[in-house]
């Protein structure tokens, strides 16, 4: 397995020097990030403003019990990156590396949920513009536009997920491929970042999708 | 600051740096192989890479707008059908805003010279850097299928519903592309803030940094913030044309004023990501050429930043005849007249400091004052665009046209022409014959105005843009338009000419040929590849000229 330490690549002074430019490239690109979702909470809440009814009924559709769940994985596995940064950092090599592990299959779990959840829709012939069954709904204008944003919501979401736990994943790869050479402590803290923003993102979505309705 | 009575002590003479040949070949001698091109790292390369691109995608808008002008000649535009007419203004105007005025000082010029100017050896990111420019070659290639599969008719603003519903374009590659160049400029955007706030050399404090890096800094956050929300807008209206959802289209339901409001959020700050980095590099050349510190420093630098945080608070002076409600029109007028006031401080900022400086008319500084000719211009009938009663009499006629292409073209184009060659020695070692720079110089000056000008009257006359026929009596403003622009481009043929006629047969460039003082002049001309033989130290403020 690897380690965390101070070599330094050419280009900075030392070793808290990379860590703290790693840093603030890390959070300029989360706060890019931010507006990037914050768009789309825009678009939602502004559209929702029009159909309250259609939204309201679409949304009670949504599965309180999966999206609970959902929400409850993802807690965890924030947690779990948390243990493992602190852990790797006092070099703990095998609970660090263990909890990451944790964390990125509960990743995987989510995102097995969330696809499940997707193929009910696809099963109840919900998809917006590919076969919508009107009838379902009595706002179905409103229902589709729901639906819409449900999709593009939290299949942006799953999208950044999915990159979390490739970075996580090969994060863990990466150090036990490294036998006994180091690792910048960046890569690290900027990879736990990242996940926990993705967390926080769907902190925001559960309420908006699943948890307002009638 | 570390040491203020270092700035004042004006009877110390600091003579010019002596500059080392360098042992380290240049940066472009190190490795000439295709692959240590399109691989490399390097900061410089990189820089290159984006002006043979930028380049590239300014030839082609370039050519639209020559069919357009030639096209309204005639009162019943004879050249091209109406059809062929719409696709032509689009894709001039989506390739000279995002693949030419957004990454041209940035890209080009930020990239190559913001390490040097800060004493780094590279930006915090090369990877990303590089990154950024693969990106960005990946969305013009998006584009650039949009255009020869079809085109599109929308205009480069994508006004839903019509983009998202009506249009028979290629709506979807051409909105893919602009949503990936989007990445292109966070990445850029984000590297540059890490690189600014932690590769600076020791003693480079933020009050002595040249202005042209507080212009890039500013314009990174813009470029940061702005941009994803562009990415979203474009994204929905993809969504919208795939899967006929209606977002934006009310006849489903949806908000067409919604697009406007996100597209407007980020394009009015990318006007400012367009403008600001001509800012810096006018700051630098007057200072240069008038060997003079830049009057109010510091007022200068902060109305960068004030600009960029208040270019975010205007969008909806766009949407003033939208149907938004007036007390919203009345707070984007107001705050729109607030922008204007850093504005006009860089403006008097840069004159005093030509009146109090011993000012040569080179080359780079005849761009620097059309420059603020342009700008000025630009800038006030910007006011009258955000005056609500004048703008509903102008709104959407070329009175908009001639606006902001006066800030657009006029300003962000020369301040890019006047920094490359400004730098030109600097990036190729090599000078450019010094009278043709000044006769085209004064060439694109005449032709800009003459081509631009006589829009104002078209405007307020009451010809509307995007139009390709036009009543009998404009045609004599039109056909001036066009004599104009058949100068302007003749003006903007003569430095691809002669600057590319200089890399063979120009006078080989010292390290310091304008005697200037920032810390990209101490080292060879061009630059080896780590830039620096050792990490420079700063003792001084930037533009200590003493002499
Ligand atoms: C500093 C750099 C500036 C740039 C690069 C710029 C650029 C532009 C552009 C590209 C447009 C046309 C948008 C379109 O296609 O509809 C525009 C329109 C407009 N600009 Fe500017 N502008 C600048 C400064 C200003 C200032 C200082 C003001 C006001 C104080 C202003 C007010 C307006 C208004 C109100 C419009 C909309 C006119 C209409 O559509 O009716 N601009 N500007
Ligand atoms: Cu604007």
């Amino acid at each position: 397995m690897g380690h965390l330490s101070q070599q330094v690549h050419e280009a900075y002074h030392d070793a808290p020097h990379e860590k703290r430019t790693g840093y603030l490239g890390m959070w300029a690109f989360l706060s890019s990030e931010i507006l990037f979702f914050g768009a789309f909470f825009l678009a939602y809440t502004v559209i929702r403003s029009y159909h309250l009814e259609g939204f309201r009924e679409a949304a009670s559709e949504l599965s309180l019990f999966w999206g609970t769940l959902n929400t409850a994985v993802l807690l965890v596995s924030s947690y779990l990156i948390a243990f493992g940064e602190k852990a790797l950092e006092a070099r703990k090599m095998k609970a660090g590396l263990w909890s990451w592990g944790c964390a990125a299959f509960l990743g995987v779990v989510f995102l097995a949920i969330k696809l499940y959840e997707y193929w009910e829709k696809a099963h109840k012939h919900h998809i917006p513009g590919l076969d919508f069954k009107a009838e379902d709904f009595e706002h179905p204008h409103s229902a589709e536009l729901f639906q819409f944003l449900y999709f593009s919501m939290t299949g942006l979401h799953a999208f950044h997920l999915f990159v979390g736990i490739c970075w996580i994943g090969g994060m863990v790869w990466w150090f036990r491929s490294r036998k006994g050479r180091v690792i910048q402590p960046t890569y690290v803290t900027c990879a736990a970042l990242y996940w926990h923003f993705v967390d926080l993102v769907w902190v925001f979505l559960y309420p908006l999708l699943y948890l307002i309705r009638a | 600051m570390d040491k203020p009575a270092d700035s004042q002590r004006r009877d110390i003479h600091h003579p010019p740096r002596e500059v080392e040949p360098s042992a380290e070949p240049s940066y472009l001698e190190h490795d000439r192989s295709l692959k240590g091109w399109l691989l490399t790292t390097d900061h410089k390369r990189i820089g290159i890479l984006y002006l043979f691109t930028i380049t590239f995608f300014f030839g082609i808008a370039a050519f639209a707008a020559a069919m357009m002008r030639a096209d309204l000649t005639t009162p019943q535009g004879d050249l091209v059908i109406s059809e062929t007419y719409n696709k032509l203004f689009t894709i001039h105007g989506v390739l000279m805003v995002w693949f030419f005025l957004v990454p041209s000082i940035p890209a080009v010029l930020g990239n190559f010279l913001l390490p040097l100017m800060l004493g780094a050896k590279d930006v915090a990111f090369p990877r990303i850097n590089l990154a950024s420019w693969y990106v960005f070659v990946a969305a013009g290639l998006f584009t650039l299928y949009a255009m020869v599969a079809g085109g599109v008719d929308t205009g480069w603003t994508f006004y839903t519903p019509y983009s998202s519903t009506y249009s028979n374009g290629h709506v979807i590659s051409m909105a893919m592309g602009i949503f990936i160049a989007g990445f292109s400029s966070i990445f850029t955007g984000v590297n540059f803030i890490a690189t600014v706030h932690k590769m600076r050399a020791p003693g480079l404090t933020w009050g002595r940094l040249p202005l042209f890096v507080w212009s890039l800094y500013a314009t990174s956050l813009v470029m940061v913030l702005a941009t994803p929300v562009l990415a979203i807008t474009m994204f929905l209206v993809m969504a919208e044309r795939l899967f006929g959802v209606g977002i934006f289209d009310p006849a489903l339901g949806g908000d067409p004023i919604l697009f406007q409001h996100l597209f407007w959020f980020y394009s009015h700050p990318a006007v400012y990501i367009m403008i600001l980095p001509g800012f810096g590099a006018i700051s630098e050349i007057i200072a240069t050429f008038s060997r003079q510190r830049v009057f109010g420093y510091s007022v200068v630098a902060f109305s960068s930043l004030a600009i960029a945080g208040l270019g975010f608070l205007v969008w909806g002076h766009h949407m003033f005849v939208s149907s938004q409600s007036v007390y919203a029109g009345l707070v984007f007028s107001l705050l729109s007249f607030l922008v204007a006031v850093p504005s006009a401080i860089k403006v008097f900022n840069w004159t005093v400091t030509m009146i109090l400086g011993r000012v040569q008319f080179t080359t780079p500084l005849l761009y620097a004052v059309g420059f603020l000719g342009l700008f000025t211009i630009g800038g006030l009938t910007g006011l009258f665009l955000a005056t609500l009663a004048v703008d509903v009499h102008v709104h959407d006629t070329y009175f908009v046209v001639a606006h902001f292409h006066y800030i657009m073209v006029g300003g962000m184009v020369m301040g890019y022409l006047g920094g490359l060659h400004l730098w030109w020695p600097k990036i190729t070692g090599r000078m450019y014959h010094e009278w043709w720079g000044r006769i085209g110089a004064t060439l694109i000056f005449i032709g800009f105005n003459l081509t631009f000008f006589p829009q104002f009257l078209l405007g307020y006359l009451g010809m509307p843009r995007r139009y390709h026929t036009y009543p009998e009596e404009f045609q004599f403003l039109n056909v001036m338009s066009t004599a104009g622009a058949t100068i302007l481009g003749l003006g903007y043929m003569l430095p691809l000419i002669y600057l590319i006629f200089s890399l063979w047969k120009g006078e080989k460039a010292p390290a310091n040929p304008w005697r200037a003082t920032g810390l990209e002049w101490t080292t060879p001309s061009p630059p080896p590849k780590h830039n620096f033989e050792k990490t420079p130290v700063v003792d001084r403020e930037a533009y200590a000229y003493e002499d």
